[in-house]
């Protein structure tokens, strides 16, 4: 079990900090995880905007903790991640406490710098996303919302309420999954093309959080109902190569299918099929690009049993060929250019 | 015809100048074409980010000519215009005139206050126009593009439109429509704004740099890549039922079928038939969202006979259904 703990602030150096308690060092604001604690790398952007962003993409071969401790003053950590984990993943923000069994989440939302947060993340997980670290004077200039302290305040005090969580959507996926991997034959510089991205995902939660936070009284779907989804969520993702029927994903959530459609629709932006498709060539995606299996088989692992098919549907949500996309991301590879991985 | 010099750095001043010319006041930022001029308006941003911006949709009853004097420190204008022309419209810079021909201009362009420019429009002109000013150390800190940038700088020294030009497509569009169409009442409109501004300018910037290096297109002229905007603007106008045939256009067009194929596809990136199917079925998303029409009118509006087949073709661009939207839109009330 490793333990970090820090208190946060503002100027709070968070990677080199880590590095010393891993015992490693950081170079160039970009830590590489050490074998013995897992593999991937956390590193530190600063966006043209002024904006702070810490971006991730890492497994954990031990436990972990994370203490942070509250600071002194009002300050925001914006987080949108993917957490694949094996285990139990604990949140605690001050008194409140929420787990969750697995095997993934992939949500967005915001701390303050006056809570305190302890998180649990179990050895084998693997964690993809981005943290800002937004202060309320930014807000104030970026978003211009007069009545945004309010809606804030509003939001904060949810606190681990399972509905303070903004699950991302396809186009949030999409934006990370961007985020990620830059492509190579880009003229502009790199951290342009991140802060475009992060404010884009910056808009999608702030547009939602006005829109749920600002209505008077909030609509009637239930924290059960949201569980419910996030259950359906799981079953439906948990083998890429089939879709599970929706009779079968309704009756394991004790609903009826239209309950089902619309609960589902309301909290992840999609209907469950869709949803899956979806899911189903982001994976394809990122096989193709880390892997060297044929094409044809990278359709095989996913339940194409005919290959035009696939193509097509990978063409239906990337524009491109399986074939062609492989291509660009060898070249890159080549050129050295991507980012650590 | 009416005769206008400027040279603002931003358009809060430009706006607010024309406005004491006109007469007139400015309401929110945003200033009222006379009715002796024609009709519409432009609206003056000022991003949190520091980018000055004009949104404008304008009609023009008189002919006009607008001046802008080369000025020192020199700052930049990026321009993504959709022009419809009735008889003429003419851009002057730097000396080098070039007509834009009836019935539509549909392009970007970027230029620099080095030059003296000049741009003439004729009555009947109607313009729907997201403009950028910024100068070189916003450019360097944004997006690292320096001064001395040697692809930027050689393409505003360009005479040659054949590589200037760089086409609206859907994608392009879909910002451009998004910037035009946002309520200024949505709570995080600045936000949207400069969020779709600089989706715009990353694309642009990377495009024409990426052009500028490969130097790769020979074959295509000015003049054909205009009949292409032609062609894009036949595929994409309202009301449009049915998608005119390659063989009706090519003859519309004075070019064969294989050519105006071929020069379409190089010019916007997709063969005819799935550029129109892109478009109809953006359009189609945005009407939807708009939260006016049904999914019934829409998918007839588009030209579908059948209401499947409508929802199949939307399914396989977006991955979900008409309705979808529809229903989301009830579920966040």
């Amino acid at each position: 079990m490793f333990e970090f703990s820090f208190t946060i602030a503002a100027d709070y150096d968070v990677i080199n900090d880590l590095a010393k308690q891993l015992g490693t060092n950081a170079e160039d604001d970009v830590l590489m995880l050490p074998a013995k604690y897992g593999s991937g790398y956390l590193r530190k952007e600063k966006l043209p905007n002024k904006l702070q962003a810490f971006i991730y993409n890492f497994s954990l071969a031990d436990d972990f903790w994370f203490n942070r401790a509250k600071g002194q003053k009002e300050y925001y950590a914006f987080i949108c991640e993917q957490v694949a984990h094996p285990g139990k993943l604990i949140t605690v923000i001050d008194a409140n406490r929420v787990e969750d069994k697995g095997p993934e989440v992939s949500h967005m939302y915001l701390l303050s710098f006056l809570s305190d947060l302890r998180q649990f993340t179990p050895s084998g997980s693997h964690l993809k996303g981005i943290r800002v670290m937004i202060s309320p004077e930014w807000i104030a200039a970026h978003l211009r919302i007069d009545r945004m302290e309010d809606i804030l305040a509003r939001y904060l005090q949810l606190k681990a309420e399972t509905v303070h969580l903004k699950e991302m959507d396809k186009e949030s996926r999409q934006l990370l999954q961007e985020l990620m991997n830059p492509p190579v034959e880009l003229h502009t510089d790199v951290h342009a093309y991140l802060q475009n991205r992060v404010m884009l995902i910056l808009e999608n939660f702030f547009g939602w959080l006005y829109q749920h936070m600002g209505e008077k009284k909030r609509k009637g779907i239930s924290k059960e109902d949201i569980n419910r989804m996030i259950e359906v969520e799981r079953k439906l993702l948990a083998d890429l190569s089939i879709a599970p029927s929706l009779d079968e994903l309704a009756r394991d959530a004790a609903v009826s299918v239209t309950k089902m459609k619309t609960l589902f629709g309301l909290v992840y932006g999609l209907p469950p099929y869709a949803y899956f498709q979806q899911h189903r060539m982001l994976r394809a995606k990122e096989i193709l690009l880390q892997t060297d299996l044929p094409v044809q088989q990278i359709g095989a692992q996913l339940g194409y049993k005919n290959m035009s098919n696939f193509i097509l549907a990978f063409r239906k949500v990337f524009h491109i060929n399986p074939g062609e996309l492989r291509s660009k991301g060898a070249s890159r590879r080549k050129t050295g250019e991507n980012l650590p991985n | 015809m009416f005769h206008l010099e400027i040279d603002q750095a931003d358009f809060h001043s430009l706006i607010k100048d024309l406005a004491a010319k006109f007469g007139t006041v400015l309401d929110q930022n945003t200033l009222q074409i006379p009715a002796y001029l024609g009709k519409g308006s432009i609206r003056a941003l000022r991003l949190p980010n520091g980018l000055s911006v004009a949104v404008s949709n304008i009609a023009m009853d008189t002919d006009i000519t607008l001046h802008r004097k080369q000025k020192e420190p020199a700052f930049y204008i990026l321009g993504f215009d959709e022009i419809f022309i009735r008889t003429k419209m003419e851009q002057v810079i730097g000396g080098d005139a070039a007509s834009l021909r009836p019935p539509v201009y549909s392009a970007a362009a970027l230029h620099s206050t080095m030059f003296d420019s000049t741009m003439i429009a004729t009555r009947g002109c109607v313009m729907k126009s997201v403009k950028i000013i910024f100068d070189t150390r916003w450019l360097a800190k944004y997006f690292g593009v320096e001064r001395e940038d040697e692809l930027l700088m050689k393409y505003i020294a360009l005479k040659s439109k054949k590589l200037t030009l760089e086409p609206l497509d859907v994608d392009y569009k879909k910002y451009i429509n998004d910037i035009l169409d946002t309520d200024p009442g949505d709570p995080i409109y600045y936000t949207i704004i400069e969020n779709r501004v600089m989706m715009l300018m990353e694309r642009f910037l990377n495009r024409i740099m990426e052009k500028m290096e490969e130097y790769d297109l020979p074959h295509l002229q000015t003049a054909d890549v205009f009949k292409m905007m032609e062609v894009e603007s036949e595929l994409t106008k309202e009301h449009l039922s049915a998608l005119p045939t390659v063989e009706a256009l090519s003859e519309k067009f004075g070019m064969s079928p294989t050519r105006l194929k071929k020069l379409f596809r190089d010019v916007y990136g997709y063969p005819i038939y799935e550029y129109f199917q892109r478009h109809r079925l953006e359009k189609a998303r945005s009407l939807l969202l708009s939260g006016t029409y049904s999914v019934k009118e829409v998918g007839y509006e588009m030209g579908y006979r059948s209401l499947s087949n409508f929802a199949k073709a939307f399914r396989q661009m977006f991955d979900y259904l008409p309705s979808d939207i529809i229903k989301t839109r009830k579920y966040e009330g």
